[in-house]
């Protein structure tokens, strides 16, 4: 079975977690407070800032 | 140069179809809580956890001086009341509020009760008991009943069942007291089906009430065969941004008979100039009885005049006299009077069934109680701006004091003085290791709702934060189980 590399991952993971940020803030924007009060955006934003601060740094 | 990627079904296009289907699912589960398909949600907020995975539906406590935080790991609740709102993803029919305390509250403040705010423009709230001491630890010599959710307890062994006592409290002939329930029975939470008959009746004759009176007030008439006929003059302030709509409701046994209604175009808020408006409500056919009517208006609109066809009538509750310009007297029949100076030009003594109280601080709520034995205590207030609340009724006439009320189990409530049976509407708490567990029911069709938030009140009647004694109601969770319209009664129209 093919092997991503551990960058392929990163990579993957940064996109999966930008992807879901801006979705679920176009949520909370059309249906206010719906995601906030499950879930504070800033933990995934934080997940999305690591996950990119660490493909920069890889490059 | 899609194709292949997706045809080959690579490891790179396994994962991110993966990522795609996690983010569908959450997407789908924000979407299935924002529906709430089944009509049931539940929401908990529980203050011995500090660490919290979003900002969640229970709002915290306000006022923040009502309020202590620092001095224990949990809230505690410190003076009355305290107010929280709670973010719905939708509107429900039906909440069940658990309340979860240790209670740090000396005698004085037996009661803790429960409210959501049912209407926004004269702030009231519809209030469910959470705990009273008074009943909790009541001992009458006679058997208690219970039916139905109800409890009777009496003096002695009158009744043994609650449909005895119902019938003879229709015909008030209840038999500890023919013919005087008002005097020996005193309820709670619960307001049974009692005709009250009005003692003295005479003519009725035209009134002016010529005190100004601001905000939303209530009054009982007493009508016998004759027609009502109320003028009211107002005067919109202008003080504030919201529009002030003006409405007077007639009502008798909670039925609505008749309702007059300004609304208003909000032309000048808050431009300080003031409008003048007048409203006529008139009913010729009422039958003998007692009527309930609504004066619903904002603060910010002052009640200029009242000209009423009927000199039988009291206030209930509260009255807010305002640019009265000289000395008042007016009239209750209740032994504890709260009072609240609105204007730093409003403190004065206050002299209240012959007692003086200083009110020496504006905007705080001051309480005095007199032990007097007349049935009517005098208030005399030196300047008006005073918000003047009890438990009892109001009138300017002194001969004109009625309270068709039955006795209520308040913070004030002494066993005694003639009370052969206690009626309510109330289920002891549950205790657990220390901790009480207290619920309340309330009907939130129709209540009102702002930014997507109902609002809710803990009220510990007497509880005060500057008195400078250590009792205080220590909360470790709130629980608010809604229930509502499925998604198919929505979609085909049933349900409320």
């Amino acid at each position: 079975m093919e092997k991503l590399s551990d960058k392929i991952i990163v990579r993957e993971i940064f996109y999966f977690l930008f992807l879901l940020y801006l979705i679920l803030i176009f949520l909370e924007v059309i249906l206010p407070n719906i995601v906030l009060a499950y879930f504070n955006l800033n933990y995934l934003f934080l997940g999305t800032l690591i996950s990119g601060i660490y493909l920069l740094i890889k490059k | 140069m899609f194709l292949p990627f997706i045809t080959k079904k690579s490891a790179l296009f396994r994962l991110r179809a993966s990522g795609i289907v996690i983010i569908f699912l959450i997407v789908l589960a924000i979407l299935f809580f924002k529906v709430v398909p089944g009509g049931q949600i539940s929401y908990t907020k529980n203050y011995s956890q500090w660490l919290h995975s979003g900002k969640g539906f229970i709002y915290n406590f306000s006022p923040a001086e009502r309020v202590d935080i620092k001095s224990g790991r949990l809230s505690r609740l410190i003076g009355d009341p305290v107010y929280f709102s709670v973010f719905t993803p939708r509107t429900f029919s039906k909440v069940k509020l658990t309340v979860k305390y240790k209670s740090h509250l000396s005698s004085s403040t037996p009661l803790i009760e429960a409210g959501v705010l049912a209407d926004g423009l004269v702030w009231r709230y519809d209030l469910q008991p959470l705990d009273n001491k008074i009943l909790d630890d009541l001992k009458l010599p006679g058997r208690r009943l219970e039916e139905q959710g109800l409890t009777l307890w009496q003096e002695g062994n009158d009744y043994n069942n609650l449909e005895d006592f119902f019938a003879d409290l229709k015909t008030n002939n209840l038999e500890a007291c023919p013919g005087s329930t008002a005097s020996c029975l005193a309820v709670y939470n619960y307001n049974p089906d009692f005709n009250f008959q009005f003692k003295g009746l005479k003519d009725s004759l035209p009134t002016l009430v010529d005190i100004p009176l601001r905000g939303a007030h209530t009054l009982f008439f007493y009508v016998n065969n004759e027609p009502l006929r109320l003028e009211l003059k107002f005067v919109d302030l202008n003080q504030d941004k919201a529009a002030d709509p003006l409405a007077i409701i007639l009502s008798k046994d909670g039925k609505v008979i008749q309702q007059a209604d300004l609304a208003d175009e909000n032309l000048n808020p808050a431009s300080g100039q003031e409008e003048y408006k007048s409203l006529i409500l008139e009913e010729r056919t009422l039958s003998p009885g007692l009527y309930k009517v609504e004066i619903k208006i904002s603060d910010d609109t002052v009640i200029k005049s009242l000209q009423s066809s009927l000199d039988r009538f009291v206030f209930v509750g509260r009255v807010w006299p305002v640019s009265v310009a000289r000395s008042l007297n007016i009239y209750t029949d209740s032994n504890y009077l709260q009072a609240k100076a609105f204007a730093p030009a409003s403190v004065q003594d206050i002299n209240f069934g012959g007692q003086t109280f200083s009110l020496d601080e504006p905007y705080k709520q001051f309480n005095f109680q007199v032990d007097g034995n007349s049935l009517i205590k005098e208030i005399r207030l030196s300047k008006d701006d005073v918000i003047l609340e009890s438990g009892g009724v109001f009138s300017f006439n002194k001969n004109m004091v009625f309270n068709p009320s039955l006795l209520k189990v308040n913070q004030f409530f002494k066993l005694g003085a003639g009370v052969k049976y206690i009626l309510s509407d109330y289920q002891e708490p549950s205790v657990h290791d220390g901790e009480t567990s207290a619920s309340a029911e309330f009907n939130l069709v129709g209540v009102y709702r702002e930014k997507g938030k109902y609002n809710f009140m803990i009220s510990i009647p007497g509880l005060k934060n500057d008195d400078q004694v250590d009792d205080y109601l220590e909360i470790s969770e709130i629980k608010m189980e809604f229930s509502g319209r499925t998604i198919w009664q929505k979609l085909l129209g049933r349900g409320k």
